[in-house]
């Protein structure tokens, strides 16, 4: 289709072609001229360009040339002539800078010495003044000179290696020297214008000791000794002499009047000798024992003032810009803890009171320690912030309580190892017992008998029934006081302090604590050894155990608050003061019965006693068997009624069972045997009733042994097979209804009934009944 | 043998306040005496009696137990096996009345049968005479029944008990309760 189009078209555009092939031939036969022009133009630039080149650059660039080699040469000469002047100069230089610092260190030497020598003079002028002002007694100067000097010495000594100045060590020497005499001729003077006169170390305690103190009072010589104090506290003299000084004050002075030493204070202004002050205290008699905290303070007064006023009272210039210092002061800050703790320790501590009555009355004593303290304080002997001395006797609640459990356990203890054996009675109806209510006036507050009855505390102890109360028994006397000295130390917690409450409550329990460790310990032989103490160890458990029980309520509501949050009970130790005195006395329960059983072994079984021998022996063993009951119910009757029932009622019936059972096992019992047998039980029936002796408070007096011998009715069961014929026996079983039956095993009847009747008819029936 | 015709041995119990006469009925019955200044039992008395009630021969083992309460052992083992209980009062005593109900509760707690004979006796009737010879000195009279025939036969129906009064003085109707309880004892085994 496009071969079509192009066919139709073509003589269309070789027209237009044909036209247009015109217009351009003219134009390009334009351009070609103005092309040709062109070209000749540049024909002649190039040729001018060409010319310009080769003719007049070349010439000019080797001549530049040139140039530059001849600058290169000219370069390399100058640097050969700086390398040559360096190299001279240089040297020379090294040689001066070496000159230059030869003469400076000359230079330094030079300064040096002269300064050393300067130090030297000064040195030489120090020491002539030292010298000088030494002769002339002119301390302060001296003192002052010897401080320079010895700074100066150090300072020297300090630049320069060691010896290297010998005349340097013999100033150092001298140096020393004078300081030493100084130091020699201070003390020397303190000595000669404080003197002591101690009693020899030996004979401390014969005879009265007389210590003394002698001060100078001349006012010279106190303007004398006000001056050296600088220079002897600069040099550490002072200080010492204090020490010292202190030390004599405080033990043979302060020690002394606290004892009740009496102080002389003289005052010589005689004129054959020199005026002095003497202090004198005389240590007093052994038996000097009126001593009261005021005689004793006021004493101590006078003596800290007449030292004040003739000694300590000078003051020393201080170093510090806080001014001038009392010796007080100086003596105070060495002394004074010492010092008070001497006098709280012998002195404030014998004044704190035993019991409440005496509590009241100890504002004296603060006012008393409170004028001492205020005294030393204006002595400067304590700083006004120290309240050592107020502290202790402020706190006065503490120490009160303390000493009061203190006291409390120091009696208890003498309660825990005195005699248990002495013994008081209780009543169940008066359960802290006669003697307590006189005791709690004494111990606590003052309460008539009849007051007592409407005490809280009796009223809350007795209970309306039987049932909470302490049977009627005997206590040691100790334990009876143990309890009132608890009962009495509570009424004072309750009246004092919570903190003394504590402190007390706590004591309290203590004490029983004490209880349960020392009396078991202490006791020990005997409690394993004698029925009775046993006996009453056990009565005093139980009682101290019954009161625990509401001891701690009785006091709750007077205590203190923050005891009464927490619980006040003393309940934990019931159950262990019960067990401590049932064990002590089931052990003892148990010896007991193994020596009654040792009676009975004896008695040859209680076989054959129709034999004289066999039957002396086993009369002796039932003898002896009565015996010992016998005395067991004497010493036992301090038990509770049903304790000592339960007790002596346990022991006989082992003793019976074991009888019964040498006797039923018997093969054979001849009828004399029988009769025999029967009156040695018969004696133990008739006499058993005796060894129970009705122990106090048992209204009902002698008891029935079957209500407390387990066996005893099987025993006269026994006794009376010995005795009867076999029709009896038969009634007694009375086919298993009877008594017999009751006590004894088909078996066991048999066995009897066998042993004792010959083998007939009748026998054979009885036993044909008996199963 | 006599012994061959006995047909059983019956264990019976005798109790009550102390003084009503339990050991007087006893003696009574087994050895036909009156001691009228009989000490007090003490812990419990045993007798033996053989009787024949409607042709039987019955043993019976008589337990008489101490009224006093400090006599009396402290666990009563006597009852264990008790056929027949004899319960007695004193009818001049209202005390001795009025406490039966405490010793019917021991007798639950401690007999070991539920279907034990219990026979109620008011003892000492002899006393009655007093208050009829003597009945303007009524007032001074401790001696004066207290308690009626009917209270005690009341009490007696209401516990299910044989009731029947008795005075061991004058042997009055001690027998007849002994041989009362026997055969109705008899009539349970």
């Amino acid at each position: 289709m496009a071969a079509n189009l192009t066919a139709t078209t073509s003589s269309f555009v070789a027209e237009v072609l044909a036209t247009a092939g015109r217009v351009e031939k003219e134009d390009i036969i334009a351009k070609i001229v103005k092309l040709s022009k062109h070209v000749e133009e540049l024909k002649v630039e190039v040729h001018d360009t060409l010319q310009k080149n080769y003719v007049e650059f070349y010439p000019s660039l080797s001549m530049a040339l040139e140039l530059r080699a001849r600058v290169e040469q000219t370069l390399e000469e100058m640097e050969l002539v700086a390398n040559r002047v360096e190299k001279e100069i240089k040297s020379q230089l090294n040689v001066s800078a070496a000159e230059f610092q030869d003469l400076s260190s000359q230079l330094n030497v030079a300064n040096q010495t002269l300064a050393i020598l300067d130090h030297l003079v000064k040195m030489n002028d120090l020491l002539q003044a030292v010298n000088s002002s030494l002769s002339g007694k002119d301390y302060r100067t001296t003192a002052e000179s010897v401080e320079a000097l010895e700074a100066l010495l150090s300072q020297v000594q300090g630049d320069l290696p060691e010896n290297a100045i010998e005349v340097l060590t013999a100033i150092k020497d001298t140096c020393i020297i004078q300081k030493r005499k100084l130091m020699s001729d201070l003390s020397e003077m303190w000595s000669e214008n404080v003197r002591w006169t101690l009693p020899k170390d030996g004979a401390d305690h014969k005879t009265a000791v007389k210590v003394e103190l002698m001060i100078a009072s001349d006012d010279e010589v106190k303007q004398d000794l006000c001056q050296a104090f600088e220079p002897m506290w600069k040099l550490g003299v002072l200080p010492d002499k204090l020490r010292v000084f202190g030390k004599r004050f405080l033990r043979h002075m302060v020690a002394s009047i606290i004892v009740g030493g009496r102080v002389v204070v003289k005052v010589n202004s005689g004129n054959d000798q020199k005026p002095s002050v003497v202090i004198t205290v005389m240590t007093p008699d052994k038996d000097a024992s009126a001593v009261t905290l005021l005689s004793v303070l006021s004493s101590l007064t006078g003596v800290f003032v007449a030292i004040n006023e003739h000694l300590l009272g000078l003051e020393l210039p201080n170093d510090d810009s806080s001014g001038a210092v009392p010796l007080m002061r100086k003596l105070g800050e060495i002394i004074s803890a010492d010092c008070l703790d001497l006098i709280i320790q012998n002195c404030l501590s014998k004044t704190i009171p035993s019991s409440a009555r005496e509590l009241d009355s100890y504002s004296d004593v603060i006012v008393q320690t409170e004028t001492f303290r205020d005294n030393l304080v204006g002595l400067q002997f304590i700083s006004a912030e120290n309240t050592t001395l107020m502290d202790y006797v402020n706190n006065v609640n503490v120490l009160f309580a303390s000493k009061q459990c203190q006291d409390a356990f120091e009696n208890a203890r003498s309660l825990l190892t005195s005699d248990i054996h002495s013994m008081v009675l209780i009543r169940h109806d008066d359960p802290l017992g006669d003697i307590n209510a006189k005791g709690f006036g004494r111990i606590g507050s003052k309460k008539s008998l009849k007051a007592n009855e409407k005490d809280p505390l009796s009223c809350s102890t007795k209970l309306s029934t039987n049932t909470f109360k302490m049977p009627t028994c005997n206590i040691s006397v100790s334990t009876q006081k143990l309890l009132q000295l608890a009962y009495g130390m509570l009424q004072e917690a309750a009246t004092g302090t919570e903190l003394s409450a504590y402190q007390i409550f706590y004591t309290v329990r203590s004490v029983f604590e004490l209880f349960c460790i020392v009396v078991p310990t202490f006791h020990k032989r005997e409690l394993q050894n004698l029925p009775q103490v046993a006996a009453l160890h056990h009565n005093n458990c139980l009682y101290l155990a019954h009161h625990l029980l509401t001891l701690g309520h009785q006091f709750q509501s007077q205590l203190p608050k923050p005891l009464t949050m927490v619980s006040v009970s003393f309940v934990d130790l019931v159950p262990k003061l019960r067990r401590l005195g049932t064990e002590c006395f089931i052990r003892c329960l148990r010896k007991q019965r193994d020596e009654l059983i040792g009676c009975l072994k004896n008695a040859r079984g209680f076989n054959g006693v129709s034999d004289d021998d066999t039957f002396d022996d086993a009369q002796r063993a039932i003898n002896q068997l009565l015996h010992e009951l016998q005395h067991l119910g004497r010493v036992w009757t301090v038990l509770p009624p049903s304790v000592y029932y339960k007790s002596m009622g346990t022991l006989l019936n082992s003793a019976i069972v074991d009888m019964m059972s040498y006797i039923t096992t018997l093969e054979d019992i001849s009828a004399d045997d029988a009769s025999l047998l029967h009156t040695l039980l018969s004696s133990v029936v008739e006499r058993a009733p005796d060894c129970f002796q009705p122990p106090v408070g048992d209204p009902e007096g002698k008891p029935e042994l079957f209500k407390h011998v387990a066996k005893w009715l099987k025993f006269k069961e026994l006794l009376l097979i010995l005795n009867a014929g076999l029709h009896d026996i038969a009634d007694r079983w009375a086919d298993g209804k009877g008594p017999l039956a009751q006590e004894f095993t088909g078996s066991e009847v048999k066995q009897l009934v066998r042993a004792l009747f010959q083998n007939t008819e009748r026998r054979a029936a009885v036993l044909a009944k008996i199963r | 043998m006599d012994d061959q015709s006995i047909l059983t041995t019956l264990k019976i119990l005798i109790i009550g306040e102390s003084g009503v006469g339990k050991s007087s009925l006893l003696l009574r019955f087994t050895d036909d005496t009156f001691d009228p200044e009989l000490s007090a039992t003490i812990g419990v008395d045993f007798k033996v009696k053989t009787i024949t009630v409607d042709g039987n021969k019955a043993k019976l083992a008589i337990w008489d137990t101490a009224g006093q309460e400090r006599f009396r052992t402290l666990t009563p083992s006597y009852y264990r096996g008790a056929q027949g209980v004899i319960l007695v009062y004193d009818v001049s005593s209202k005390q001795s009345f009025t406490q039966l109900g405490n010793w019917l509760n021991e007798l639950e707690t401690f007999s070991t049968k539920h279907d034990i004979v219990k026979m109620l006796v008011g003892n000492k009737i002899d006393k009655d005479q007093c208050g009829v010879k003597s009945y303007w000195l009524q007032d001074q009279c401790d001696d004066r029944r207290e308690i009626s025939r009917d209270e005690g036969l009341k009490f007696a129906r209401k516990h299910h008990m044989l009731f029947i009064e008795a005075s061991a003085k004058t042997k009055e109707g001690v027998q007849c309760a002994f041989e009362e309880l026997v055969e109705k004892v008899s009539k349970t085994i």
